[in-house]
């Protein structure tokens, strides 16, 4: 059977979905990884106290806000990861780019972590509203930041904002206003697809300028 | 016997650090190879256990440096990542030891008592 979008749309986002299943997934592995070793260093103090040695009740209080934080943190992830799973339920829907853009940003961040880029969003009060498939969507976020994380400096904040308004909202990827390189990142398909074309920013960065949003911000 | 630990979870290796502090390991950590690089100039460790997957000078770059200043010095890379090409990369870089990421602390030691008696070659 032949895929509706031809068999390179259709490698892209599964190989999309796929990066970021086996990243959200490393990282719930590693809230996992940490929750176990609090659980050992309890052990620990407890088997340490039996010998005689004094238990701290504010370590214990510690170990267990750490337990809590991991466990919330955790539970995050898992709520983005299952938004992100849904994205592909429908081929067309309402979507609330505030949202879609926190979401993006949940998923990667540890991504950008690793290059030691801390990911920020730039939110405004009323964000615009688009018809359009979020997965794809989010696709496009995806390939432009992997193009921006080549050029972003190490140990620097990439901020995610968004403006331009209902008639061409616009999603900025800057870097404190570092000249930041993407060209021929998104694939002529997205683009079409998403009625969106990429655009150096103002600000030193770059913008994807998607097609009229539904309902939303207020015209800028 | 004194052990430096390099990783950049911090909450992870400091919890660690601590679990082998209880079982009467001395030891200090770091979250960077670079700054890892810097303790064993200042320091004098007999085991290292590094973290494979690390931005900056990396996992890699980081054992090959240090087997390359210290030769004699004990090294356990540590992963969460599975693949034989990391297994591979990090034992041709020299590493004594290969375990998996969550560290289990009873196997870590278990591991340097048992190669504690031999001389690196």
């Amino acid at each position: 059977m032949t895929h509706p979008l031809g068999d390179d749309q259709a490698r892209e986002q599964a190989a999309f979905f796929g990066r970021v299943t086996a990243s959200v997934t490393h990282e719930i592995k590693n809230h996992l990884a940490l929750i176990n070793e609090y659980n050992g260093l309890l052990a620990d103090l407890l088997a340490a106290h039996a010998r005689g040695r004094d238990l701290d009740p504010e370590r214990l209080a510690g170990l267990s806000a750490e337990v809590r934080k991991q466990v919330r943190q955790a539970g995050d992830i898992v709520g983005q990861l299952n938004r992100f799973a849904h994205s592909v339920d429908s081929p067309a829907e309402e979507v609330d780019l505030g949202e879609l853009t926190a979401t993006f940003t949940a998923l990667s961040a540890r991504r950008a972590q690793r290059r030691r880029i801390e990911l920020s969003l730039a939110l405004p009060e009323s964000a615009p509203k688009l018809v359009c498939q979020p997965f794809l969507l989010l696709l496009a976020c995806h390939c432009l930041l992997e193009a921006v994380l080549e050029t972003c400096p190490e140990g620097t904040r990439l901020t995610i904002g968004l403006g331009g308004g209902v008639e061409r909202p616009r999603l900025v990827f800057d870097c404190g206003g570092a000249g930041l390189a993407g060209e021929g990142c998104l694939p002529p398909w997205l683009l079409t697809n998403l009625d969106a074309s990429l655009e150096a920013d103002s600000s030193g960065g770059l913008a994807l300028v998607l097609g009229p949003a539904s309902a939303g911000m207020a015209q800028e | 016997m004194r052990v430096l630990l390099v990783d950049d979870e911090e909450e992870l290796v400091s919890t660690l650090s601590e679990r082998l502090e209880l079982r009467g390991v001395a030891n200090d950590w770091t979250t960077t190879g670079e700054q890892g690089l810097a303790m064993l100039a200042e320091r004098e460790y007999d085991w290292v256990v590094l973290d494979m997957k690390m931005p900056g000078l990396g996992g890699l770059g980081a054992l090959k440096a240090m087997r390359e200043r210290w030769p004699g010095l004990r090294i356990v890379v540590v992963t969460g990542h599975t693949s034989k090409e990391d297994y591979d990369a990090g034992l041709a870089a020299g590493a004594d030891h290969y375990l998996l990421k969550p560290v289990d602390v009873d196997e870590l030691l278990a591991l340097m008592q048992v190669a504690g008696d031999k001389a690196r070659p």
